[in-house]
């Protein structure tokens, strides 16, 4: 590659060349065999380039590779679930097995026992300073004779109310507008708390006659 | 070569519907392994890339922007995938193997595709030794899938001076393949 003509033979080839050049060129190919040589190979070169851009490439079989792609897609999210899942038991049977876990757990059980021991503490007392206010009450009013015995055997239905009769009794009542408050809240948080003993209490002042009925629970 | 997706079908796949991506990858499948089999050279692995495209495609469809075109947005996955597969290649210096006759026998009925691509594969496993895989990159995308150099810079996330640069030495180097390539054979033609 010798002549010096090469670079306009390019040109020539790209058709980039106006007519005063390019007749030189087209003069200069009649006598030079390395140029025709050159713009030869630039032909050849120019429609191989051709036929690749032409050339479509196409998949064998489409639809196995789609349906392999979409098992591939699958596959992929199984492990991904697998893999997720076996880190998340991992990462609690980590938790679980650090020392400052398991007292964590000793602690918050032993607290949410002594929260709840102390809840029950406090309504039962509560219970049964209501029950004893409310008794000293009817018992006062009824017998005129208040204790602390007579009001737990009023309440366990051990103890007789001893009126003249039931249509007083329920006349007391009836007057004393504070206890049948007391009354209702009583029942209610038996109802809520103890149902077994607020069925119990239930029967038994009903069966006595001793529930008012303006009271609503 | 650009090419349009129906909007819906987009929106579908976004939403998860793996039918919709099936159709997808039907729509679009011929065009993601044409690029492969031009970036890469060889049938198999253009086969494999495009299957990686399209389980990439998948898993990043949420981060895709309806403003951005589907096409630009394929091509930049797949020209990925394929560079990183070339540069892994030359690391390796992998040799390209042999086509098996008994498996790719040609029939009556496709001699001439067969020669075709195997003249295509040639061509490009012969310009992929003398190119960067940035240069052969943009050598297919802009001479033969004719898309714009914005596209491309788009695709590959260079500047257009450095498309220019690179398509111009390209060229210079796929000529110079070629001469040498005609030399060798004249000489062989010579020497029997």
């Amino acid at each position: 590659m010798n002549c010096k003509q090469l670079q306009k033979i390019e040109n020539y080839h790209e058709g980039k060349l106006q007519t005063e050049e390019l007749n030189f060129v087209k003069k200069h190919l009649e006598s030079c065999d390395e140029c025709r040589r050159y713009l030869d190979e630039l032909k050849s070169q120019a429609l191989l380039l051709s036929r690749i851009k032409n050339f479509k490439p196409t998949l064998i079989n489409p639809v196995a590779f789609r349906n392999e792609v979409l098992d591939q897609i699958q596959s992929k999210r199984n492990r991904y679930l697998v893999v997720r899942a076996s880190r998340f038991v991992n990462s609690i049977i980590f938790i679980l097995t650090q020392p400052i876990t398991r007292y964590s757990f000793i602690t918050a059980a032993i607290v949410i026992f002594g929260v709840f021991i102390f809840q029950q503490t406090i309504i039962v007392r509560k219970i049964e300073s209501l029950e004893k206010r409310m008794g000293s009450n009817i018992v006062a009013k009824e017998s005129g004779r208040p204790g602390r015995k007579n009001v737990d055997a009023f309440f366990k239905g051990r103890m007789e109310v001893q009126s003249d009769s039931d249509e007083a009794f329920r006349e007391l009542l009836g007057n004393y507008r504070s206890l049948q408050i007391r009354y209702t809240v009583l029942l209610k948080m038996l109802k809520e708390k103890y149902p077994a003993t607020y069925q119990e209490i239930l029967k038994e002042l009903e069966e006595a006659e001793l529930l008012p009925e303006n009271i609503n629970i | 070569m650009s090419f349009e997706v129906p909007y819906q079908l987009i929106q579908s796949v976004k939403k998860g519907d793996k039918q919709a991506f099936g159709r997808l990858i039907d729509c679009c499948s011929p065009y993601v392994y044409a690029v492969a089999l031009k970036l890469i050279g060889d049938a198999d692995d253009a086969n494999d890339a495009s299957q990686e495209c399209f389980i990439k495609v998948w898993g990043k469809m949420n981060t895709y922007k309806s403003h951005y075109k589907f096409s630009t947005w394929l091509y930049k996955i797949i020209a990925n995938t394929c560079l990183d597969k070339l540069r892994k290649r030359r690391r390796e210096n992998q040799i390209f193997e042999q086509r098996d006759p008994d498996i790719h026998e040609p029939t009556q009925n496709n001699v001439e595709v067969e020669f075709e691509e195997k003249q295509f594969v040639d061509f490009v496993r012969t310009i992929s030794g003398g190119l960067s895989p940035k240069q052969h990159a943009v050598f297919v995308l802009h001479d033969l899938e004719e898309l714009s150099q914005e596209e491309i810079s788009k695709i590959l996330g260079m500047p257009k001076g450095r498309i220019k640069s690179n398509l111009y030495y390209a060229r210079k180097s796929i000529r110079q393949i070629l001469q040498t390539v005609d030399q060798e054979k004249n000489t062989s033609s010579y020497e029997l």
